[in-house]
């Protein structure tokens, strides 16, 4: 374990993942010919959050107060896995246990939503479990075959240079596809409706509490954002030589970063929402381009 | 020798169910007492099995002795006893078919008869009508819940040891492995998906068995997997069904569902954590395999990197099975109650520690092998990153958060709608679960008219063809 990466890593999380979500707000705002609020806005809300009474319902136990500061915590597990800005990752860990943490933080969401006992989280507890369980096979799926372009299961650079061809292309799509349905925005949710639909899981919690959930979710979708970056050499020749802080690792990371989110703004500003079982069909597509990419991947020359 | 002493008890069940259970017990506890001073050496599965069978025994009331004792002396392969084998099995198929559990039970005896006679004869498969039962083909579907419902079900027992037989014979099914790999994926994906639309805890409980026992099939069936099977998975299976017992168990006895699990309540909270740590153990143990699966994947075949992927989605739904569980005392399918007197929420935490205790006997395999093979466990490194991620953010969670009190509790359950409303007013989300996860499961249920067709046949006619079918398959 690297500890000066490490710290590095969970400090750029905390910095960066809300301003990730205030540009996507912005990018999404101006799509939609509005002025939208700052970039920063999502920090100013962490913060107020922070600041503001911590009041719970009557009926919640102990665990309703613990499980927020958990899901942050195994999102920032997720991202110090990685290798962000630096050739190698701080952490030991992999493409397997990345996965996991993503799952585990998304249960965790929904099962403190559920404790409230308030029938609104409960209803968005559901949904999110039910959203988890049809897009996690998906991302599992998705990730796997980008694994084996890899040749292994490290969250890094420092393995084997990648060659571009169709294989990687069509495996790049189904991860980004993948991402948009784990996203868990619109066309899955609306801000209209946040209450009753994604955000539901999230009504009784206020303070510091929400603050972390918040925080929690932001930093799971940076991570998530950021797995395209270990994909991108194949595309941007960028020397990867060295383990420390790099330049050029550095950029490719922010081009990563950026393109994830114009996809998910571009994603919310130009469609609809879908119902849940309109959902689940677009799941099952996610999920058959998906398989295909595992396949070309598995029989693509230059994998494993 | 071994099969003969435990026909007499068979015998005896004809005149007296005491006489025949004490009877049992006796001469499997005299079998350990001669395995363990070396006289009569026995294998691991045998010991397994009579371990299993003695625990069954103990419950006077309810316990399905008969179907057990036929697990026990039909699963044990030793072919040269046949004839006093099959004698026995005929008693017992006699006595099965006027019980409630009568047909599982016939068709428990139906395939376990076949399996050896198919071994008898030679066939390199023999163990194929066990596994098709196991993974709820035609026409054994029909009765899967119940048949892996309960931690005494004869199901269970069998399924049990048929992976442990299987893995023991790996070699004498290699040329079918990848078909035993396929039911195994099959089986678990279908548990998974029927947990979904479940409604009932028995349902529930069904599916976590069906769940786990097509990943032990899996482990069972590649030689590599060998030590996550023995070390891992088999301790994990085990660990569950006791955890599943303990809680069925009380429940039964207290009778107000307080026991079932997921019964999160903000009074047992000892119970709550401990449930939820045994889910999260156990969501440990299934991505342990999945690592394992797609590293062989990308260093070998695509199989395993499908069955990882398989494994993987396991894992996740083990969660959406504990969230499953919580939601269906939320939602009111049970009626969950909190219990008042100081020696009985003493009880429940003596059974929550219990349970935690259980959950952390998958480990305790690791740790006897790395001091017995002077500390050089199998190296699963999910293991260590993932348990050690978990229990460090939980530990630092709960550090965090107990310090920090809530300014004001409030109750802000006034004046929302229940939860049958919403159900009436909202149907989207709870009609959800039926709606997105029955059509995808009812592609795995066969044509209900062929086992209705099938119910009709007589058993024993069915034994009959079955066993004909072979003999012609053998002379060809």
């Amino acid at each position: 374990m690297n500890l000066p990466i490490l710290a590095l890593n969970l400090a750029l999380a905390i910095i960066v993942a809300p301003l990730l979500d205030g540009l996507r707000r912005k990018i999404t705002a101006r799509l939609q010919n509005r002025v939208g609020p700052p970039v920063t806005q999502s920090w100013h809300d962490i913060l107020k959050l922070f600041r503001k009474e911590t009041i719970l319902p009557e009926k919640a136990g102990f665990l309703l107060r613990v499980f927020p500061a958990l899901m942050l915590m195994l999102s920032l597990a997720m991202f110090a896995m990685m290798a962000t800005v630096t050739v190698q990752s701080p952490m030991e860990g992999g493409g397997i246990i990345f996965i996991e943490l993503a799952v585990l933080s998304a249960f965790v969401f929904a099962i403190a939503g559920s404790m409230s006992r308030n029938p609104y989280g409960v209803v968005g507890g559901s949904r999110e479990v039910i959203l988890a369980t049809l897009v996690e096979p998906s991302i599992i799926v998705s990730l796997t075959a980008l694994i084996l372009f890899k040749g292994s299961t490290t969250l890094d650079d420092a393995s084997k240079s990648l060659a571009v061809g169709g294989s990687l292309i069509v495996a790049v799509v189904a991860y980004l596809l993948s991402l948009l349905a784990e996203s868990g925005r619109v066309p899955f949710d609306v801000a209209e409706a946040e209450s009753e639909l994604t955000g539901g899981a999230m009504i009784e919690f206020s303070g510091a509490p929400l603050a972390m959930l918040k925080m929690g979710q932001y930093v799971r979708s940076l991570a998530l954002y950021s797995i395209p970056k270990f994909f991108m050499t194949a595309f941007i020749p960028v020397d990867m030589k060295g383990d420390g802080f790099s330049i050029a690792v550095v950029a490719l990371y922010v081009v990563s970063l950026l393109l994830c989110t114009l996809l998910i703004s571009l994603a919310e500003s130009l469609n609809a929402r879908y119902r849940l079982l309109e959902a689940s069909r677009f799941y099952a597509i996610v999920l058959a381009f998906s398989s295909l990419a595992l396949i070309l991947a598995f029989f693509a020359p230059g994998s494993r | 020798m071994y099969q003969a002493i435990l026909v007499l008890p068979a015998l005896i069940y004809l005149y007296n169910k005491r006489s025949a259970r004490i009877l049992l017990a006796a001469v499997q506890a005299i079998l350990l007492v001669l395995h363990a001073t070396g006289f009569y050496p026995l294998q691991l599965q045998q010991i397994l099995v009579l371990v299993v069978s003695l625990i069954l025994l103990i419950d006077p009331v309810s316990n399905p002795q008969l179907l057990a004792l036929v697990a026990l002396i039909g699963v044990t392969p030793l072919p040269v006893n046949l004839p006093l084998v099959a004698l026995a099995l005929l008693v017992v198929l006699a006595l099965s078919s006027k019980k409630n559990q009568g047909r599982v039970g016939l068709y428990v005896i139906i395939a376990l008869s076949l399996t050896l006679i198919l071994e008898y004869f030679g066939y390199p498969f023999a163990g194929a009508p066990l596994v098709l039962m196991l993974v709820g083909a035609l026409p054994f579907q029909k009765w899967l819940p119940d048949m892996y419902s309960n931690y005494k079900s004869a199901g269970v027992l069998v399924a049990f040891t048929a992976v442990v037989f299987l893995n023991e014979n790996l070699a004498s099914y290699a040329a079918v492995a990848p078909l035993l790999l396929l039911l195994g994926a099959l089986t678990t994906i279908v548990g998974v998906f029927q947990c979904m639309i479940s409604r009932r805890f028995a349902d529930l409980f069904s599916t976590i068995h069906q769940i786990a026992f097509g990943l032990l099939l899996v482990s069972a069936s590649v030689k590599e997997l060998d030590a996550l099977f023995s070390y891992l998975l088999l301790p994990a299976v085990i660990s569950l069904s006791v955890i599943n017992h303990v809680h069925d168990s009380l429940n039964e006895k207290t009778g107000n569902g307080m026991f079932e699990f997921g019964g999160l309540s903000t009074v047992m909270r000892v119970e709550a954590a401990s449930t939820l740590a045994t889910y999260l153990v156990l969501f440990s143990l299934l991505s342990m395999g999945a690592e394992v699966l797609v590293q062989m994947g990308v260093e070998g075949s695509i199989g395993f990197i499908l069955l990882g992927c398989v494994m993987l989605f396991a894992a996740a739904s083990s969660l959406a099975v504990f969230f499953r569980s919580y939601t269906l005392v939320f939602e009111g399918f049970s009626n969950s109650s909190i219990i008042s007197g100081g020696s009985q929420k003493f009880a429940v935490a003596l059974v929550s520690a219990g349970n935690l205790l259980i959950a952390l006997v998958p480990m305790w395999p690791l740790l006897a092998f790395s001091l017995v093979s002077g500390g050089k466990p199998p190296q699963f490194e999910a293991l260590n990153s993932l348990l050690l991620i978990m229990l460090v953010a939980t530990i630092l969670s709960v550090v965090v958060m107990g310090g920090a009190k809530p300014g004001k509790i409030k109750s802000w359950m006034t004046g929302y709608t229940t939860v049958d409303d919403l159900q009436g007013s909202r149907g989207e989300i709870f009609t959800a679960w039926r709606e997105i996860f029955e059509p995808v499961y009812g592609i795995s249920i066969p044509d209900d008219g062929v086992s209705r067709a099938l119910e009709k046949t007589s058993p024993l006619m069915l034994l009959a063809l079955i066993v004909m079918l072979a003999i012609i398959g053998v002379i060809i």
